[in-house]
């Protein structure tokens, strides 16, 4: 009679054991499948400890190893998911945009941009009346500010003009981007 | 010049250099265009904002501190954020001007033009929340780590990890039969 009993509890052991080592494998296969859908089918991809979790010998078991194909095909599926190619066009209105050697040393230099100062108004008034007369301007400017001042000493206007003064890099910077950041005041 | 890294080749076009300009291009346009189309399903849009991000790009080169960030991950931050805010102001305008909401169903011609299982590949990917969405685009179509996505999107790596959980689980679900017939596919060759 014991021996019976004894044989009974070696079955339900053994079958207690068989449903541990099920209950075991699909807990690892529902975490292989979170491990799919976190970091994708490529094993490269996965982190070092989920590497550990899942050495490459286990994935070769036919369970985890169905699980992996099917993810690829996932994967492959997503890909159908195709985007446009970017036209010539676009690309030529972005290298269009960039930098090019000329306005990046305006940009790192800008003192030396400012050299290249658009020429005023007053200016390019005074050359059109006068265009064969350049080595008339200095005469004509000691002309004009001789005319200024006896304009100024008439009307009473005595201000200091040093305070209207203003920082020559700055006013340079100014008059270098005056043309193309301020038109609309013009 | 080939193998340079992005960090010289930037240096170089802050000093107006064509031809790293060229490369830095090549290199990235693609993944660029890419991104932006599928985040905003408009070709026109996606082109606008692959030029405003590469507008971006020549503002910042001479900023540009090498080793402080990787580019490619600041490039899709970039991309990621400009259309992110086209979506917000389709949205607001949609809302302002009483439209109704936007139709789910794929557009025909695209469909027609697509294929019909690649259509259907979009819609499912279309109709993900915004940031599950966002997330599979980062992670599967533009190869990018959890760590570089998580940091693209401004969240936590585990915060990344569940939404690309959730967004391939529900994806699975939508594509089931697509994904069967894929399956099939493959055994019968």
């Amino acid at each position: 009679m014991g021996s019976v009993m004894d044989g009974q509890d070696d079955t339900s052991t053994g079958s207690n054991a068989e449903n541990q080592l099920e209950r075991i494998q699909a807990d690892r296969l529902e975490r292989l499948d979170d491990v799919l859908n976190i970091y994708g089918a490529q094993y490269a991809d996965w982190p070092e400890a989920v590497r550990l979790e899942f050495p490459r010998d286990d994935l070769a078991q036919p369970a985890f190893a169905q699980r992996i194909e099917e993810e690829r095909a996932f994967a492959q599926l997503l890909n159908m998911d195709t985007a446009p190619s970017p036209t010539a066009s676009l690309r030529a209105s972005i290298l269009a945009s960039a930098p090019s050697a000329t306005n990046a040393k305006a940009t790192q230099q800008p003192l030396k941009r400012a050299a290249v100062v658009p020429k005023s108004r007053v200016r390019v008034w005074v050359e059109t009346l006068w265009s064969d007369g350049a080595n008339l301007i200095p005469a004509g400017a000691l002309a004009a500010s001789i005319m200024g001042g006896v304009i100024l000493g008439s009307t009473g206007v005595t201000g200091n003009l040093a305070t209207t003064t203003t920082d020559p890099t700055e006013e340079l910077m100014t008059l270098a981007f005056a043309d193309t950041q301020y038109s609309g005041d013009w | 010049m080939q193998d340079w890294d992005d960090d010289k080749l930037l240096a170089s076009i802050a000093g107006g250099d064509e031809a790293a300009t060229q490369l830095l291009v090549d290199r990235h346009l693609s993944r660029a265009l890419a991104l932006s189309y599928r985040m905003l399903r408009d070709h026109g849009e996606a082109e606008e904002v692959s030029q405003d991000a590469f507008l971006r790009v020549w503002k910042m080169a001479p900023k540009w501190e090498p080793g402080r960030a990787k580019f490619t991950t600041w490039l899709h931050r970039v991309v990621t954020n400009l259309c992110i805010d086209r979506l917000r102001k389709r949205r607001t305008v949609q809302l302002d001007e009483d439209f109704d909401m936007p139709d789910d169903s794929p557009d025909p011609e695209a469909t027609l033009v697509q294929g019909e299982l690649s259509g259907r590949v979009k819609e499912a990917v279309d109709k993900l929340p915004d940031r599950q969405k966002t997330a599979i685009l980062l992670s599967h179509y533009q190869g990018m780590s959890n760590t570089e996505t998580a940091e693209i999107m401004d969240v936590s790596i585990e915060a990344v990890e569940s939404l690309l959980a959730r967004g391939r689980r529900a994806l699975k679900k939508t594509l089931k039969p697509e994904w069967d017939d894929i399956q099939g596919a493959a055994f019968t060759t």
